[in-house]
């Protein structure tokens, strides 16, 4: 039997999808409340709504509104960290410039990950970070920002 | 249907010197490398050596680029089975059952299935391009929005039987994509949804969305993990194996049949094309399959229906470009570029006045087939030792690949931005058992089918008796109903019957 446990995160999952919908539509009828503007939105947002409002009963109905099904699966915390990492990365490129950024990333990952073999980590980030950055900048027509490379 | 005096030119085209062929295997491996490496697109790999081709003649030039488009079709595939990486929107469906087969130490098979499934859907593409270039250009000419929005439709509610157990979340999902799809700029020049924020006006980039949603996603939830393939016998390359997934695609020949066919018809429709012919097959196989649950779980069979459709969809596309002059995607988009280079203008003249041309490309393409399973096979082992990496340089490898990509397509800094906030989103919604791959394919098709809804709208003035003068409309909604209530409609007369004979 599938056990349940307590998550409000379905929930605001759940919500955050029907909030997203609800503001899309009323952010077009703003823009043109015209039926050409319409045509696809409307009738699709209201589907998105009225699915939204048959889960919310479903789950009423079986009392699991505020839980979800025990699967195993690794808590969200986690992998929190990583998420972090990542988004620092992302943030940081235009002021680190691609080259410096990926290869603090790919360091600080590796350290994050437990590998504690200092050359291998010092030499993989500083090889792959600047030969990735140096391959794209490169093989791309746009000019990418860099911090020690050439851009 | 088949002009015999041409088909003597076209072989006297190719084979009275050797210089048409210098340059396909040159393009079979920039296509492969391209498809392979996540961010960079077959598209992008054809422009870039497009200015190659005016160096060459016609002939030459289409076999240089159709090699990059056949190398990069089955390269968008390895990264799709190694990493839940799609290459290509047109490889989506490779990903569900290849990841998992992956995953379960069957890299090896998984990648030979994908590439006897190109190998044979590029060989019954062109067949079929052959045998039925002219009704093909006469049918496709008979498309309009009305059946594109048709076949839209049918792809996209067909998801909701991916995720059988999560109906309503896998709609909602697909649904919710599409809106996002629809964001920025209407075909009347309205934009909605763009918080005042000028890169959104021609909406979200869908790929670097889908690389967010696929990729970063799932690499989030595998990053406690040591290896993709945790048990350590199992990472092995064996050669032996990947014949042995060679062989495998060809137990299913129904499979392989039903996809090239859905391949070519859907391929050639403008815009549509390998996005949605591959999870057509993919979704009908399982449909029909004796144990449809097995599907996502690593069944073969959900292989051989996503690369036997987008390797078949590369001829349905060519079929557009040749006998009406327009492309169905990037790809053809760059080849169109290349006709103009050598003043030629594709079309129902073209085919009549160039047949000898058209029939030679076919015809290279055939060739085309058997150096791709060659370099195919060569290509796979060095690849697929990607599962003997440990996760924790392969994560940050490949998310380091995905940002500079995404960058790659945008020209700017919304690529990785994009691909970070859809990671986000893509981790939250797999976390709470939504159906990720929905949501992309919503993503793909929503504002495609907004420029359809629309078209047929103005067309029509609104009259919905319209859609009943649309014999092939009609005929992609019967196939849809049927599709979706067929079984139960069969289940239910065996249901009425019984009683009366007992």
């Amino acid at each position: 039997m599938t056990t349940h446990k307590r998550d409000y995160g379905d929930l605001l999952v759940l919500m955050a999808l029907a909030g997203f919908t609800l503001w899309y539509l009323m952010d077009a009828i703003r823009v043109s409340s015209a039926i050409q503007n319409l045509l696809l939105i409307l009738p699709l947002s209201l589907v998105v709504l009225a699915i939204v409002l048959l889960e919310v009963a479903i789950r009423l109905k079986q009392g699991t509104l505020l839980t979800r099904p025990d699967d195993g699966g690794e808590p969200l915390h986690r992998t929190l960290p990583v998420v972090g990492l990542f988004a620092a990365y992302v943030i940081s490129l235009e002021t680190l410039g691609f080259d410096v950024a990926t290869v603090l990333f790919v360091a600080l990952f590796l350290l994050l990950k437990g590998e504690r073999n200092w050359l291998l980590l010092g030499g993989y980030s500083l090889a792959f970070g600047f030969g990735t950055a140096f391959f794209f900048a490169e093989m791309l027509p746009y000019p990418m920002h860099m911090l020690v490379l050439p851009d | 249907m088949i002009d015999l005096a041409a088909v003597e030119q076209a072989l006297a085209l190719l084979f009275t010197n050797f210089s048409p062929w210098m340059v396909v295997v040159p393009g079979i491996i920039i296509g492969l490398i391209f498809g392979a490496t996540p961010g960079l697109q077959i598209s992008m790999a054809m422009a870039i050596f497009l200015p190659m081709t005016l160096y060459m003649d016609f002939v030459q030039a289409m076999l240089f680029l159709t090699a990059i488009f056949t190398g990069g079709s089955f390269g968008s595939g390895i990264p799709a089975i190694l990493m839940n990486i799609p290459g290509t929107s047109s490889a989506i469906a490779t990903a569900f059952d290849g990841y998992p087969m992956a995953r379960q130490g069957k890299h090896n098979q998984a990648l030979g299935v994908a590439l006897a499934s190109s190998v044979i859907g590029v060989l019954m593409g062109y067949l079929i391009l052959f045998l039925m270039i002219q009704p093909l250009s006469f049918m496709v000419l008979k498309l309009g929005p009305a059946e594109m929005f048709a076949v839209i439709l049918w792809g996209m509610t067909l998801i909701a039987t991916l995720r059988g157990e999560h109906m309503l979340k896998g709609l909602m999902a697909g649904f919710v994509g599409m809106l996002v799809g629809t964001i920025g700029f209407n075909e009347l020049g309205m934009a909605r949804g763009t918080m005042g924020q000028t890169f959104l006006l021609d909406g979200v980039p869908v790929i670097p969305a889908m690389m967010g949603m696929f990729a970063a996603s799932e690499l989030f939830k595998l990053a406690n993990k040591g290896y993709i393939v945790e048990s350590e016998a199992s990472r092995k390359v064996k050669i032996s194996e990947i014949f042995q997934g060679f062989k495998m695609a060809v137990t299913y020949p129904w499979v392989l049949i039903r996809g090239g066919f859905i391949g070519v018809f859907v391929g050639a429709v403008p815009g549509v094309g390998s996005s949605v012919s591959n999870l057509l097959s993919y979704v009908e196989t399982q449909r029909r399959d004796k144990d449809p649950s097995s599907f996502g779980k690593g069944n073969p069979k959900g292989v051989v229906a996503s690369e036997s459709a987008n390797s078949t969809s590369e001829a349905g596309s060519m079929a557009t470009l040749l006998a009406l002059g327009i492309p169905g995607g990037g790809a053809t988009a760059v080849m169109l570029a290349a006709f103009a280079m050598h003043n030629i203008t594709g079309g129902p003249q073209f085919i009549r006045q160039q047949t000898d041309v058209v029939y030679a490309i076919i015809f290279a393409n055939f060739a085309q087939v058997f150096l791709l399973m060659v370099i195919g096979l060569l290509f796979i082992p060095l690849l697929a030792n990607i599962v003997k990496v440990p996760m924790r340089y392969l994560i940050p490898s490949v998310l380091v690949l995905a940002v500079m990509g995404s960058f790659g397509l945008t020209g700017n800094m919304t690529g990785p931005a994009t691909v970070l906030t859809f990671a986000v989103v893509g981790w939250l919604l797999r976390h709470y058992g939504y159906s990720v791959p929905a949501a992309v394919i919503g993503m793909l098709l929503g504002a495609m089918a907004e420029k359809s809804l629309l078209h047929s709208y103005q067309i029509s003035g609104g009259n919905l008796a319209y859609v009943l003068e649309r014999p092939v409309t009609l005929i992609i909604l019967a196939l849809l109903l049927i599709s979706l209530f067929g079984q139960h409609l069969v289940n239910w007369f065996r249901r009425r019957r019984q009683p009366l004979g007992a």
